[in-house]
């Protein structure tokens, strides 16, 4: 005898399994402290030094008291600087690879780190 | 002019062989955008006490500024599902886009005022978005 199983349930379960995009989350301690990161100290890291290390940020908001870095991996685990690029659909520029990381520093009036986070999708 | 009978056998069973398929199913692919920013990844945003300085410190990199700050806007595009149409040595497939976006509006003490979820094309009129999905 067979072993009867709810066809539809079953296929419902396989369109939807694997089907999710990509989401937002914050980066885990051990990936903010990866090499690359791992000079970025609150309260002693200062804006000049990100500029030298990371260069030209992809965003700044409220003057330069915040700044952005936009960042993809490569299949070698490299990291690059990604841009965006005008998405025909959004008739606006994008970003069109789906894992882009999203550094955000944000600097006190003395120019010093005060409060940093690393936005990452998976 | 009378027709080669082949080339109307050829052209009845290439039509035979001709399909159309509407996949209503997101394929969980992502056309534009960084990721899905989900209702509960927002919800320790609490709205008269988060600042601009704790949503992009949480959402990254806003893709909109808006009025100098007063307004962020995060966009994203899905693929909501796609129509496949093939034929005898040849296919084609058409995704259908889903435009997703979350709105964030600030107060003059930089204070978060409104947070909301919208779909629809940028520029379009945007409409609520079910709460089943953002």
């Amino acid at each position: 005898m067979g072993l009867s199983l709810p066809l539809g349930p079953c296929l419902g379960l396989a369109l939807l399994v694997g089907c999710a995009p990509p989401q937002l989350r914050q980066a885990a301690p051990a990936e903010i402290q990866a090499e690359w990161l791992a000079f970025l100290s609150d309260g002693k890291t200062t804006r000049e030094e990100v500029l030298l290390r990371l260069g030209t940020p992809s965003a700044q908001l409220e003057g330069e008291r915040i700044l952005t870095y936009a960042f993809a991996r490569n299949a070698a685990g490299a990291r690059n600087s990604v841009g965006r690029r005008w998405g025909q659909a959004q008739k606006m520029p994008v970003f069109t690879d789906p894992h882009i990381g999203s550094l955000v520093l944000v600097f006190a009036a003395d120019g010093r780190l005060v409060r940093h986070s690393l936005v990452v999708s998976e | 002019m009378r027709r080669p009978p082949g080339l109307l056998l050829g052209i009845l069973a290439l039509s035979l062989q001709t399909g159309c398929l509407i996949w209503p199913f997101p394929t969980g692919d992502m056309l534009a955008g960084r990721g899905r920013i989900t209702p509960q990844y927002v919800s320790s945003l609490q709205v008269g006490r988060s600042t601009r300085e704790d949503v992009l410190l949480h959402l990254g990199e806003p893709d909109e500024v808006v009025d100098g700050g007063r307004t962020l806007v995060y966009r994203w595009t899905e693929v909501r599902g796609f129509l496949a149409a093939g034929g005898y040595g040849g296919a084609v497939a058409i995704p259908f886009s889903g435009h997703r976006a979350l709105r964030l509006e600030f107060g003059p003490d930089a204070r978060l005022a409104r947070l909301a979820f919208e779909h629809g094309a940028p520029g379009s009129p945007a409409g609520p978005v079910p709460a089943a999905e953002p």
